[in-house]
């Protein structure tokens, strides 16, 4: 099919692009571009939730009844993503930047209304690997790219809503050494571990990404909205969760390390 | 490596009494609780009040006196056959106590789940019933290779399960465990309760606590760096079995149990 979509850039600042979204076939693929490793700040999470709009409006209302499906990735070789933008919210006194933006954030990715691939080129720490499995499906580079929940040792507690997306997500043997080793997990034992769907050669990553996205699009086409209500009943309890408002303070919880 | 020093005299529990349930030892940074009430470590008052009493030094050192330096726990048990065999439900038949489950008995659990070092669960024999929920609440279990069965058999006694003892089943546990585990009741042994994801690790007997040294050597930097931020992670990991371990309900065993002599 010939692209009936022209790629969009969601700026950062009017140099930068932070999010790039495009199409081919079926499948909008959202790609980070953050540098140097996608971090969630007010902009950052601005421009991914201007590109979701995009798909969202795409998918039930003017292409409504199409198949559709949303790929994300990142730019980096190094990161997926690095999680919540320490810095940011130490030198900003923005303490409900996480509960009312990221934590929103990660519901929507969670509720979305299509299916959802994350194709994870590189690390996917934190609140980068939380946003992550809030995907219906993650494809993880074989040769390089490790998945933690490292907040035991920045040091930093999980808010309701973070602490369950594992919870709800993966398997219990799982989740314990995950949050309390915390265990790092790359290649097949990420798959072993059930953090990610498959895995596949760097080369290969968006192609393998992208039969999951294409193998997921009929749905919305087939359900519409019905699929979102489908992800609210199965995932009550996170949503319940996400939905707590914490005011969160980094300065007062955290040493962090620059 | 060299070890530092022993920094800590071993101590019994009850302290000053002729026949302690329970012994406090440490070497470099671990604490080991050793439970010694034979023949099978049953939970009654004494034992959990024994229980808490080491916990209190290992959580007023590990967050106070030392706070800043790695430290870790390992709990086992001096006798062959058993790590614990659950409540003690002859004392319970002879000494009413309608409270003592959810008042000392669950609020045990809730502790151990939210302790805030890491804990090791070195499983050296049988560990069944409340003995293996006490097991489950810590953050690692390692199990000896040739002996000592797992199983929660609430359901040949018969007992019914308090609902936050129903949830740690739950949630540490794979679906795919959980249900025969109760309803069965399936017994797990060796390999067999690694791969159903009930243990960490096996050893052998001579290893057994070498090897659960080794996990509590590996898990005791997190409450140096992190502090009381461990326990708040346990916290928000396990907020749902804290909610139904935290119901009170009175419970008579003698109403719905009839153990067997």
């Amino acid at each position: 099919m010939s692209t009936d979509f022209v790629p969009i850039s969601f700026s950062r600042n009017s140099a930068e692009p932070a999010v790039k979204l495009a199409k081919a076939g079926d499948v909008f693929t959202l790609t980070m571009t953050a540098a140097p490793d996608n971090r969630f700040n007010p902009t950052f999470v601005k421009s991914i939730n201007d590109a979701l709009d995009v798909v969202e409006d795409w998918a039930l209302k003017s292409h409504r009844g199409e198949p559709c499906a949303l790929i994300t990735t990142s730019d980096s070789d190094k990161f997926y993503s690095n999680g919540l933008d320490i810095v940011y919210l130490f030198q900003s006194s923005d303490t409900w930047f996480v509960a009312d933006q990221f934590l929103k954030l990660l519901k929507r990715m969670l509720l979305f209304p299509v299916i959802t691939v994350a194709a994870v080129n590189g690390h996917a720490f934190a609140g980068g690997l939380l946003f992550a499995l809030c995907h219906d499906y993650r494809i993880l580079r074989a040769d390089k790219g490790l998945l933690s929940l490292n907040e035991i040792d920045l040091p930093s507690s999980l808010l309701p809503g973070m602490a369950w997306i594992p919870r709800a997500k993966l398997p219990p043997t799982t989740v314990h050494p995950l949050i309390f080793g915390p265990k790092r997990y790359g290649g097949q034992a990420a798959a072993d571990a059930g953090l990610v769907d498959a895995i596949a050669p760097a080369d290969q990553l968006l192609t393998v990404a992208n039969k999951w996205a294409e193998k997921g699009a009929p749905k919305v086409a087939h359900a519409g909205p019905i699929v979102s209500e489908l992800k609210k009943d199965m995932y009550a309890d996170v949503v319940a969760k996400l939905e707590i408002r914490t005011e969160v303070d980094v300065r007062k919880k955290m040493q962090a390390k620059m | 490596m060299a070890e530092k020093t022993t920094d800590f005299a071993p101590l019994a529990f009850p302290r000053d009494s002729a026949k302690p349930v329970m012994t406090l030892s440490k070497a470099g940074h671990v604490f080991t609780l050793t439970m010694t009430s034979p023949p099978d470590n049953r939970f009654n008052p004494t034992f959990v009040k024994s229980m808490n009493e080491a916990l209190d030094i290992v959580e007023d050192w590990a967050l106070k006196s030392h706070r800043g330096e790695p430290c870790a726990l390992i709990t086992t048990s001096s006798s062959d056959k058993f790590y614990s065999n659950g409540l003690d439900v002859m004392y319970l038949f002879k000494n009413p106590d309608t409270w003592f489950i959810s008042d000392q008995y669950l609020q045990l659990l809730k502790r151990v789940l939210l302790f805030p070092v890491i804990t090791v669960a070195a499983l050296n024999g049988h560990t069944f019933a409340g003995g293996l929920l006490f097991a489950l609440c810590h953050d690692y279990r390692i199990l000896r290779t040739d002996k000592g069965l797992l199983s929660l058999n609430e359901i040949d006694l018969p007992s019914s399960l308090h609902p936050g003892m129903a949830w740690i089943a739950r949630a540490k546990l794979p679906p795919t465990t959980v249900h025969p585990l109760i309803f069965e009741p399936k017994r797990y042994g060796g390999q067999a309760a690694v791969d159903a994801g009930l243990v960490d690790a096996i050893a052998p007997a001579d290893q057994l606590l070498a090897v659960a040294r080794k996990w509590a050597d590996q898990g005791a930097p997190k409450v140096a760096r992190a502090g009381p931020i461990v326990s708040e992670l346990k916290l928000g990991t396990y907020a749902d079995v804290v909610e139904k371990l935290d119901i009170r309900m009175e419970i008579d065993v003698r109403k719905f149990m009839k153990p067997k002599m």
